[in-house]
């Protein structure tokens, strides 16, 4: 037994060999009680050759591993992987709804509808009855402005819009209403949630930064989430965790108002919904659309000035122009109305705007102190 | 549906195409890398679809795709050591071997080149044995792929087990020459 305390390097042939053997018949998985004992003494008597058969040891494994990844296997780990993150609670599949998940859903909620908003009016009621007084911020048409709230949180007012806020802010909740549009930087509290009313939506901020368009003359409630997360629920379901929509940043969610039809949505819902009243068959074109990945700036350059358009009609670019400039755009012709137009405007005047327009376009225009007419060119 | 055709441009998080696109791409890799660590194939697999279950949760936090790649290796690692002590069933010497790597790993370098380089493990590791001769080429695929011993090896090819052995043990050491970066 001597030879075996004897370094590696003056074993020899036979010696080595042996190790050799063992240390295979070990990877094999074929070797017996008293081989592995002696192997694994002889290994820590000799700890410079430990690095060398744990590599082997290493390689052997991975070769075993890699006989294993055939295309079909890896197909089929993927199905596996795919079915995992689908059935997991992840917020992903959340936000991926589409309209075809939200439409059977809210006709299902739609009994209850009635008389959950009735009792969430009440309650409104009543605590307006409270002794609150009220802070009210208005921005007039052609006109932006900067709050800051008691809390921290900075508020960039569009044209046009108001917030309004009780002397509790800050103190039990941090509530607010917004008519029009607003970019939020909300101040970090986890305690006190955030919370914007809109006249049908509500939305739950976390610390965070988002904007939300709101204005009464549009069909849409919009809401961008920069960053942090946000939730959106309709406020006659403010109550109803279920009704929350979680977005995540670089997300948007569209909402339809109930009282605006939307042709293309109700085209698309109509076969998959149950027989009704046609009085709630209006209630229900309501739908969220979700876009994932949008270019955030699109919906908060308003703020510093700059204005996107993307494919917008000329009927819904003056109403922007109008409130953003202050003026009453008037169209000669109802043509005019579905030019679309796509661009940023950044701090041009009124006049500049509407002439880059009459050049894109080939339009006609007189501006006459805060009218302005647009008709077609004459031939 | 119009809205989203309008809207969907512009800096895309991760959809589940692109998400399909990185696991069927770097799965072989960060399986065989798990498998350096943690013996058990299926262990490793395991480890492997927990790693990308969280990517899917969480790829937004990495704004920098760069960095998904290192990200996905790091976890692996990360993860198979944590499994590796709750691993029973150990004899003596899986203990040394495995106590072994687990000091080697923890005094890696983990820069993002570092696990970056494992990118090609498996491919590297397909190549090395293509470049071997005929034989044992053939004697290795046979163990590992197949998972047959070496006495069924030897008497299906009709030859001694002891160069089936022999045949093995110079192949190890010609893989670790060839994959001594990976190691």
């Amino acid at each position: 037994m001597l030879v075996f305390r004897l370094p590696y390097y003056k074993l020899g042939s036979i010696m080595s060999k042996k190790i050799e053997a063992l240390f295979l018949a070990y990877l094999e998985g074929t070797i017996s009680l008293a081989d592995e004992q002696f192997l694994l003494e002889w290994l820590k008597n000799n700890p410079n050759t430990i690095t060398d058969f744990n590599d082997f040891r290493r390689i052997w494994n991975m070769s075993k591993m890699a006989g294993t990844l055939k295309d079909d296997a890896i197909e089929l780990e993927w199905m596996q992987l795919r079915d995992r993150i689908n059935t997991s609670d992840v917020k992903e599949t959340v936000v991926s709804h589409n309209i075809w998940y939200w439409l059977p859903r809210i006709a299902a909620v739609f009994l209850l509808g009635a008389m959950v908003a009735f009792t969430s009016m009440y309650l409104f009621n009543m605590s307006e009855n409270n002794e609150l007084t009220f802070h009210e911020i208005n921005t007039p048409p052609g006109a932006k402005s900067k709050i800051t709230l008691p809390d921290g949180t900075i508020i960039w007012l569009n044209a046009g819009s108001n917030v309004k806020y009780s002397n509790e802010f800050g103190k039990k909740q941090r509530e607010i209403q917004l008519t029009g549009e607003a970019y939020f930087e909300v101040f970090h509290n986890p305690s006190k949630v955030f919370l914007v009313r809109t006249s049908e939506l509500n939305i739950k901020a976390y610390g965070t930064a988002f904007n939300v368009k709101s204005y009464p003359e549009e069909g849409t409630i919009e809401t961008t989430l920069i960053e942090g997360s946000i939730g959106v629920t309709r406020r006659s379901f403010e109550n109803k965790k279920n009704d929350e929509v979680l977005l995540e940043p670089n997300q948007r969610v569209v909402y339809y108002r109930k009282s605006n039809k939307v042709e293309t949505i109700n085209q698309l819902a109509t076969p998959n919904l149950p027989k009704t009243t046609p009085a709630k068959r209006e209630e229900q074109k309501l739908t969220y659309l979700i876009s994932k990945g949008i270019d955030t700036k699109e919906f908060t350059s308003w703020k510093d000035g700059t204005l996107f358009i993307t494919s917008e009609s000329l009927k819904d670019l003056a109403v922007i122009l109008e409130r953003k400039y202050d003026v009453k755009i008037h169209f000669d012709s109802e043509e005019l109305k579905d030019l679309k137009f796509t661009g940023s405007l950044e701090n041009e005047t009124v006049e500049q705007v509407i002439d880059a327009i009459g050049i894109a376009a080939q339009i006609d225009y007189t501006i006459d102190e805060r009218e302005i007419w647009l008709k077609e060119k004459m031939k | 549906m119009w809205l989203t055709g309008l809207y969907g441009g512009g800096k895309e998080k991760m959809g589940i195409e692109e998400f399909q696109k990185i696991f069927l791409e770097l799965y072989p890799d960060l399986c065989v890398y798990a498998s350096s660590f943690v013996i058990d194939v299926a262990s490793s697999k395991d480890i492997v679809q927990d790693v990308f279950t969280t990517f899917w949760i969480e790829n937004d936090k990495l704004i920098n795709k760069k960095l998904i790649k290192p990200y996905l290796f790091k976890s692996v690692k990360h993860k198979a050591l944590n499994y590796k002590k709750r691993e029973k069933r150990k004899s003596g010497l899986d203990e040394l071997f495995s106590s072994f790597t687990e000091e080697l790993a923890n005094s890696e370098n983990e820069t993002v080149e570092a696990f970056l380089s494992y990118s090609n493990l498996q491919s590297d590791l397909e190549m090395a044995i293509q470049e071997l001769p005929e034989q044992r080429q053939l004697i290795f695929r046979m163990s590992r792929f197949e998972e047959m011993k070496h006495k069924e090896i030897a008497k299906e090819l009709n030859i001694s087990p002891k160069t089936v052995e022999t045949q093995i043990y110079r192949t190890l050491k010609f893989l670790k020459a060839k994959l001594k970066h990976h190691l």
